[in-house]
C-alpha cells in the first residue's frame, strides 16, 4: 500500500465565470521514503492540489471531490477533528511565501512549540526545549536567543528554515513542500534544498515537492509528476524524463531550462520559450489542454482528449503523438 | 519603553495647550455677555460693570488667558459663577458617577464587540453574520436617548427588573450600583458598540486571507484558536485604534446619558452649566473631557507595543 494515493482528484472552484477545474482526475502516489515532485507552469494547479491533500482549501465555492488515502483511509471522509491530527503531525507542510507565512505577532518559539504540544503529550517547558532543537536542527544558529524573537527580526531563509522547524517538529510520515525555494534568493535556495534533503534523510520523511524549477526537481525529486492545467500529462522517474520526456510540454519546459553554467537571473526564464498562455481551467475544454500551444499539435488533438497511456516501466504520459513518435505532417 | 512612555507624555502637553487656548476663544467669541447674566435681569449698568471688573472680564483677551492657564496649571479651573464653588470641587465630586458610566460602559462594550465581529467574520456570509451586523446598524442608527428610553421601558417599566434612573454610589455596594448603570450603559454603549464589531469583523476578514492563518491550520490548530490567538492579536491594533477614538462618542453621549437616567456626573454638569451661562464651569468641563480624550488615547497608543512587536518604540 503506498502511503499516500490522490485517486482522481478534482478540485473546483466555483466561481462567478462558471466552475474552475483547478484540479480535474489527478492520480498521484507517494511511496515510503520518497521524493515526487510536480511541476507545472504558474496556475496549472499545483499548489491547489497540494493544498488539497490537509484540506486547506475551504470555503462554501471550493469542492474536492475523488480519493486521498493516506495510509489506506481517505482524507476526504475524515471530520475535522480527525483532520486535525493529521494535520502538522502526520503530514505537514511548507509553503511558498516564508515573509508571511509566519504569524508576525507571535514569537518563533511558541510558533514552534504550539504544533508540539498539539500533537505531543508534553508541557510547556519540554515543548519549548523540542523547539529549541528543532532550530538546531534547521541550522538557525543562537536558537535559544532566537526562540524569542518575532519573525520580523529574521531573514526570508530564516523564516523559510522556521518553517521547517515547525513542519517537522512532530516528524510526520509526510512533508508536503509548495515551491519552498521559489521566492528565496539563489544561495539561499540551495541551502535550504540540501536542509529538506538531509532532514529527509534522516527522519526517513516522503517528501511532495511543488515546484516550477526544473533544476530544483533535478537535484531533489526520485519522481516527477508533469501538471498542465489541472491534469497530469506525464509522470516519469527523474533520470527517465530528462534524458526523453514523452509530452511536448515536458520537452518545451526542459527546453526552456538554463544549461548548467548559465544564469538564472533572467526573471521568467522559465517559460521563454513555450509560446502562448495556459489555456483557461474554467468551463469544459475539449480535446488535448497543451493542443493550442503544442508544436506537434495535430487535427486530432483538438477533438479528442488523449488519455494516460503507460510507457515502459511506471511512465505515462497523456499525448496522441508523444515525443520520439513519427507526426503526420511534421 | 520608559523613555517612549515619557515621550508620549510630555507630547500631549501643546495638544492640551491648543485645546485649552480653542476652548478660551470659543467662549470668548461666544454671544451673551457673561457679566449681565450674572448680574441679574434688573441690574443697573454699574452692577454689571462691577461684575465685569470682579470676573476680569474687562482685561485685554491675552491677559485673561494667560490668567487662566496660570490658574490651569496650579489645578485651578476658576469659581463657579452661581454655586461660588471652585470649578476642581465640582468636578471632582462628579467624578465617580461619570467615571462609573464610563468604565461599565466601555467593559459591557468591548466584551460584547468583540466576539460579535469574531464570530461574525468566523462565519461571513451565513446568516448569523447578518443577524450579527444588522443589530450593529440598528445600534448605530438609533440615538442614545431612544435607546435609552426603549431599554428602561421594557426592563425598568414592564419587568421592574432594573431601577428606573439614579444613581448609587460603590460605596452601596458592588451590585447596587452595577445595577443602576446597566441600562445607561447599554444605551450609551450601543453605537459604540456597533462602531467596535464593525472594525473587528473587518479587520478580522482581512487577517483570515493572510498566510499564516494557512500555517496554523496546516499545524492541526482549531478553528477556535486560530480565531481567538492567530487572528485577533493581529487584528488588535486596529480594534484599539476604535476603541481610543470612538471614546469621544461616550463622551458626548454622557451629557445626553446622565441627562435621561438622572446620574449626578459630570455630564449633568455640563447640560446645567451650558443652561446657565456659567462659563468657568463649562471651560473646566470640556477641558476635563479633552484631558481625559486624550489620556485614553495615550493608553491605547501605549497598548499597541503589547499587540504588536513590530511597532518600534
Ligand atoms: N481560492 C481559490 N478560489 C478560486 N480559484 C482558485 C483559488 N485558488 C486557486 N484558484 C485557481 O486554481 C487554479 C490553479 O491555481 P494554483 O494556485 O494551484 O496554481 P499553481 O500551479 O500553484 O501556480 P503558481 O506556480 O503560480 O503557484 C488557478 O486558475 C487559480 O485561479
Ligand atoms: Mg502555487
Amino acid at each position: 500500500m503506498a502511503l499516500l494515493e490522490l485517486k482522481d482528484l478534482r478540485v473546483h472552484f466555483r466561481t462567478p465565470n462558471g466552475i474552475n477545474r483547478a484540479v480535474d482526475g489527478l492520480d498521484l502516489v507517494l511511496d515510503a521514503g520518497e521524493t515526487v515532485a510536480i511541476v507545472g507552469e504558474s496556475g496549472s494547479g499545483k499548489s491547489v492540489a497540494s493544498m488539497s491533500i490537509l484540506r486547506l482549501l475551504h470555503g462554501e465555492n471550493c469542492r474536492s471531490d475523488g480519493e486521498i488515502l493516506y495510509q489506506g483511509r481517505n482524507l476526504l471522509d475524515l471530520d475535522e477533528k480527525a483532520m486535525r491530527r493529521i494535520r502538522g503531525n502526520e503530514i505537514s507542510m511548507i509553503f511558498q511565501e516564508p515573509m508571511t507565512a509566519l504569524n508576525p505577532v507571535m514569537k518563533v518559539g511558541r510558533q514552534i512549540s504550539e504544533a508540539i504540544l498539539l500533537h505531543q503529550n508534553v508541557d510547556r517547558d519540554t515543548a519549548m526545549r523540542k523547539a529549541q532543537d528543532m532550530l538546531d536542527l534547521v541550522g538557525i544558529p543562537e536558537s535559544k536567543r532566537r526562540l524569542d524573537e518575532y519573525p520580523h527580526q529574521l531573514s526570508g531563509g530564516m523564516r523559510q528554515r522556521v518553517m521547517i522547524a515547525i513542519a517537522l517538529a512532530c516528524e510526520p510520515s509526510i512533508l508536503i513542500a509548495d515551491e519552498p525555494t521559489t521566492a528565496l534568493d539563489v544561495t539561499i535556495q540551495a541551502q535550504i534544498l540540501d536542509l529538506v534533503k538531509e532532514l529527509k534523510d534522516r527522519l526517513g520523511t516522503s517528501v511532495l515537492i511543488v515546484t516550477h524549477d526544473l533544476g530544483v526537481v533535478a537535484e531533489v525529486a526520485n519522481r516527477v509528476v508533469v501538471m498542465y492545467a489541472g491534469q497530469k500529462v506525464e509522470e516519469a522517474g527523474v533520470g527517465d524524463l530528462f534524458a526523453a520526456p514523452l509530452h511536448p510540454y515536458t520537452e518545451g519546459l526542459l527546453r526552456a531550462m538554463p544549461k548548467l553554467g548559465t544564469s538564472r537571473v533572467t526573471p521568467d526564464w522559465r517559460l521563454a520559450e513555450i509560446p502562448g498562455q495556459i489555456v483557461s481551467t474554467i468551463g469544459e475544454i475539449k480535446g488535448c489542454v497543451f493542443a493550442n500551444r503544442c508544436n506537434r499539435v495535430q487535427e486530432v488533438c483538438h477533438e479528442i482528449r488523449p488519455a494516460l497511456r503507460t510507457f515502459g516501466s511506471g511512465r505515462v504520459a497523456a499525448c496522441h503523438f508523444p515525443c520520439g513518435s513519427k507526426v503526420p505532417d511534421v | 519603553m520608559l523613555i517612549f512612555t515619557l515621550r508620549r507624555i510630555l507630547a500631549t502637553i501643546p495638544v492640551m495647550l491648543a485645546v485649552a487656548l480653542f476652548i478660551f476663544v470659543l467662549l470668548y467669541l461666544a454671544p451673551g455677555d457673561p457679566a449681565e447674566m450674572i448680574a441679574g435681569d434688573n441690574a443697573s449698568a454699574a452692577e454689571i460693570e462691577q461684575v465685569r471688573e470682579l470676573l476680569g472680564l474687562n482685561q485685554p483677551f491675552l491677559v485673561r488667558f494667560a490668567d487662566w492657564t496660570a490658574g490651569l496649571l496650579r489645578g485651578d479651573l476658576g469659581v463657579s459663577v452661581f454655586s461660588r464653588k471652585p470649578v476642581t470641587e465640582l468636578i471632582l465630586q462628579r467624578l465617580e458617577p461619570t467615571f462609573s458610566l464610563m468604565a461599565t460602559t466601555l467593559i459591557i462594550s468591548i466584551t460584547a464587540a468583540i466576539p460579535m465581529g469574531v464570530i461574525a467574520a468566523a462565519r461571513a456570509g451565513s446568516w448569523i453574520d447578518r443577524a450579527i451586523m444588522g443589530t450593529a446598524v440598528l445600534g448605530f442608527s438609533v440615538p442614545v436617548f431612544a435607546t435609552s428610553y426603549a431599554l428602561s421601558w421594557i426592563f425598568s417599566i414592564q419587568l421592574n427588573w432594573l431601577p428606573v434612573q439614579g444613581y448609587q454610589p460603590l460605596s452601596e455596594g458592588l451590585w447596587a450600583w452595577f445595577r443602576h448603570l446597566i441600562i445607561p450603559s447599554i444605551a450609551l454603549g450601543s453605537v459604540y458598540m456597533a462602531l467596535i464589531a464593525r472594525i473587528t469583523r473587518t479587520s478580522m476578514l482581512e487577517v483570515l486571507n493572510q498566510d499564516y492563518i494557512r500555517t496554523a491550520m496546516a499545524k492541526g490548530q482549531s478553528r477556535t484558536r486560530i480565531l481567538f490567538e492567530h487572528a485577533l492579536k493581529n487584528a488588535a491594533v486596529s480594534i484599539l485604534t476604535v476603541i481610543g477614538l470612538g471614546v469621544a462618542l461616550l463622551i458626548g453621549g454622557a451629557v445626553v446619558t446622565e441627562s435621561v437616567f438622572s446620574i449626578p456626573g459630570i455630564g449633568r454638569l455640563t447640560v446645567d452649566a451650558i443652561l446657565q451661562r456659567d462659563y468657568p464651569v463649562i471651560q473646566g468641563v470640556v477641558l476635563f473631557f479633552s484631558f481625559v480624550y486624550v489620556l485614553i488615547n495615550l493608553a491605547v497608543d501605549l497598548a499597541y507595543r503589547l499587540f504588536d512587536p513590530r511597532i518600534r518604540l
